[in-house]
């Protein structure tokens, strides 16, 4: 894969053309995954995510940006899994806030946020977006 | 062998035929995508970008055309990690999309197991019983319990698709020989 980085700290992979940027550093206070969602295998583009929750502990004040364009319906899945480990984390001490961004007018996007503040105990800021 | 696998490949290119005849003469509908064969990831890609494109300089409203991307999407990753092959390989599949002043239609098929017939047809019926509403529910049942497979499947297809649409999901299953089925589904589109 091009565009990948990883090490204990710092997760980086470029954006693709159905998968999204990830920059998630914990040297920074504002973690984001933006873009297009929509990978061949959803499970392996998402995997050294969830699995990078796992290795690091965060600690402290740590914000979880998403802004998608578009999510296929197993990437909303892939990134359920996320918040279930940033909830995790929340139980262990660290506090998270989460800031689920959507373009002004995108309902699709704007639901999916809601959706996921139904089912998960995370509080999730929801930001709407510029002119469309 | 390989003339049994052939008729697979006549059967399914049939289907694609009578289906492309009904859109372009019986339902006066000007197809703007028709594709037999296998989809490759950028095929898929192009695709559900070229689409976007086309529909957005056609003049469509912005959500219709995220929920026709939403679908192509489902659709096509469906196709791609469902579809099944014949004894010669080919994943004879298809997808073709028409569209007139009212609507859009896209039919997708692709050839599955006659043993997966049952699963997928009580899946597609139990949807198409549902109101908008029990189908969230269900959406929502499915996403909390999410598990996605090692094929990157999540049981959220069908539904999504169902979603978006906001009709009921037309299918058709037709039997090539003691193994294989064409499966085909039409998804409606208001525009």
């Amino acid at each position: 894969m091009t565009g990948f980085t990883m090490e204990l700290n710092n997760l980086q992979i470029e954006e693709g053309k159905n998968t999204p940027k990830v920059d998630w550093n914990l040297a920074n206070e504002l973690l984001v995954v933006s873009g297009k969602s929509f990978p061949e295998n959803t499970k392996k583009f998402y995997n050294p995510l969830t699995d990078w929750l796992e290795k690091n502990q965060i600690k402290g004040k740590k914000t979880f940006e998403f802004y998608f364009y578009y999510l296929s319906s197993s990437s909303i899945i892939a990134v359920y899994q996320i918040l279930k480990r940033l909830e995790l984390a929340e139980e262990n001490g660290a506090e998270i806030v989460v800031i689920w961004k959507f373009d002004q007018g995108d309902d699709d996007i704007k639901r999916i946020g809601l959706d996921y503040e139904k089912i998960t105990s995370l509080t999730i800021n929801h930001l709407c977006v510029g002119n469309n | 062998m390989s003339k049994e696998s052939n008729n697979v490949l006549e059967v399914c290119n049939s289907r694609y035929q009578e289906i492309y005849g009904n859109y372009n003469i019986s339902m006066n509908k000007k197809i703007i995508v028709s594709h037999f064969g296998e989809f490759s990831q950028d095929l898929v890609n192009s695709i559900s970008n070229g689409v976007e494109e086309a529909m957005l300089d056609a003049g469509d409203r912005k959500g219709t055309v995220k929920r026709m991307f939403s679908i192509l999407v489902e659709g096509l990753q469906n196709i791609r990690l469902h579809g099944e092959k014949d004894e010669d390989g080919n994943q004879a599949s298809f997808l073709l999309i028409g569209q007139d002043d009212g609507e859009y239609l896209v039919t997708l098929a692709n050839l599955i197991y006659n043993t997966n017939r049952q699963v997928i047809e009580d899946r597609l019926s139990e949807i198409n019983s549902y109101d908008e509403k029990q189908v969230k529910s269900l959406y929502m049942e499915v996403l909390t319990n999410g598990i996605i497979s090692n094929k990157g499947g999540a049981g959220l297809g069908f539904i999504t698709m169902a979603m978006k649409s906001k009709n009921k999901l037309n299918f058709n299953m037709h039997q090539i020989n003691d193994s294989l089925s064409c499966f085909s589904i039409e998804i409606k589109i208001d525009r």
